[in-house]
């Protein structure tokens, strides 16, 4: 059911400094198999620019449309296109109703109110990452959140998908979330990426209170493993105890396919993969406190 | 007496050691603390463990590599990393665990007793999550497994 009293829902974006460790995998797939398991209506925001996770769910057909109904993230951004990418709207109002820039992609038969449901990318937001004028971006940033804050009220969870860099995107994100899942590959590369999020999120003075972290192993070798990476994250003091017990192994169900548009956990080989996801999706909802 | 004395009992005994060498080294384990006598034991199981290497292949892997099992259950996880790799008992990786619980203030589940060790386990997970019973039990496995660090690590 949507949130109906003051609690507000928690907010998780899924963001490592590090590319190429699974951010948008576990967007799509986790997060569509834990609205049904655990039956929460969850609202997916691609708020990166490349639209990775809008590409994995949603035919190219379909996205044109929806892009010409002005349903993407760049309608939360800011009201109308400007004709330039070097500039924005001014005066913007309020933001959008969620049901307005949101497509529905599942339901329950049983209550159509709990569904899942994507505010899809756009490419337009790229340009928030040209224009270096902090001021002009402040407005655009404030009607984001106000756009979270509001549909906190009417969904059960918000997952972000980020894009991996320190943009202004990053922030935007960031200053949303109550939570951050860190997907991280067992490799030294992705690990220092985590450290890299930390110190990025310890640095930034306005953003108060500190999302927690969720560290997901993702990418998990299931021959020849060698676990010295994953012995010294979790025996680390501070992401060792957030990093879910749970590890996503390698498997080319979860990889994108030319010829596959939809969710891994949709596919008829799912039962390899679906027990491991489920869970991770319990795990995570105990730390979201949606169990 | 514990299991693991039991074992470097019988392999004292099978050493040959005369009683004074013995005496001898009780003393020494005794005056050294528990702490330095296995600090003492890793370094020269990762001595020998060069030796091995280096005869075998000509290199020195200063990384242990241990083959980690297809894992489902967190009781596989766990015994994997304290009974399989760091060599304890069920016993002692159970104690091991209430000792860390313990030194974290937080409620102390009852010993192992006659119960098998996953379902202790299963017990413990029900009030502690997951992710902080592999946290702990990453870290006992730590202590007693000589694995040499990344260039690069996490502060």
């Amino acid at each position: 059911m949507a949130k109906a009293g003051p609690k507000l829902s928690p907010v998780i974006s899924v963001l490592n400094m590090k590319g190429g460790v699974g951010k948008t995998t576990i967007s799509a797939h986790v997060f569509r198999h834990l609205y049904i398991r655990l039956k929460k209506s969850t609202l997916l925001v691609d708020i990166d620019p490349q639209f990775n996770l809008t590409q994995t769910i949603i035919p190219q057909v379909s996205y044109e449309k929806y892009k010409q109904a002005r349903q993407t993230i760049q309608a939360v951004m800011e009201p109308a296109p400007t004709a330039s990418i070097f500039t924005v709207t001014t005066g913007l109002g309020p933001p959008p109703n969620v049901d307005d820039v949101s497509i529905v992609l599942r339901q329950l038969t049983s209550d159509h109110s709990i569904n899942l449901s994507i505010t899809p990318g756009d490419f337009g937001l790229v340009k928030y990452s040209l224009i270096t004028d902090q001021t002009v971006l402040t407005p655009i940033r404030d009607r984001f959140l106000k756009f979270i804050t509001e549909t906190r009220a009417k969904r059960d969870l918000i997952c972000i998908d980020c894009n991996p860099s320190s943009s202004f995107l990053t922030l935007c994100a960031l200053m949303a979330s109550t939570h951050i899942l860190v997907p991280v590959r067992p490799d030294r590369y992705s690990i220092l990426g985590l450290d890299l999020l930390e110190q990025f999120i310890n640095e930034l003075p306005n953003l108060v209170p500190k999302p927690k972290l969720i560290v997901l192993l993702n990418g998990v070798p299931t021959r020849g493993y060698d676990p010295t990476v994953e012995n010294s994250l979790r025996a680390h003091p501070r992401f060792g105890p957030v990093t879910l017990s749970t590890v996503l192994h390698t498997t080319k169900l979860l990889e994108a396919s030319p010829g596959y548009t939809g969710f891994a956990t949709d596919k008829k080989q799912q039962w390899r993969i679906t027990p491991r996801i489920s869970a991770v999706v319990d795990e995570l909802g105990t730390h979201l406190g949606l169990t | 007496m514990s299991e693991s004395y039991t074992r470097i009992c019988f392999l004292l005994a099978a050493a040959g050691y005369r009683e004074s060498e013995l005496a001898e080294f009780a003393r020494a384990v005794v005056s050294a603390g528990s702490a330095k006598f296995v600090d003492d034991v890793t370094e020269r199981q990762a001595f020998i463990q060069q030796n091995k290497n280096r005869g075998s292949k000509g290199d020195v892997t200063t990384t242990k590599r241990v083959p980690r099992r297809l894992d489902d259950s967190l009781a596989e996880k766990v015994t994997q990393l304290l009974v399989l790799e760091a060599r304890m008992t069920k016993l002692e990786a159970s104690e091991a665990l209430r000792f860390e619980l313990m030194k974290q203030g937080g409620k102390v589940p009852p010993s192992l007793g006659k119960r098998s060790f996953s379902d202790w386990l299963d017990q413990l997970a029900r009030v502690i999550p997951h992710s902080e019973i592999l946290h702990l039990s990453t870290r006992i496995r730590n202590q007693f497994v000589r694995q040499s660090d990344t260039d690069w690590s996490l502060k």
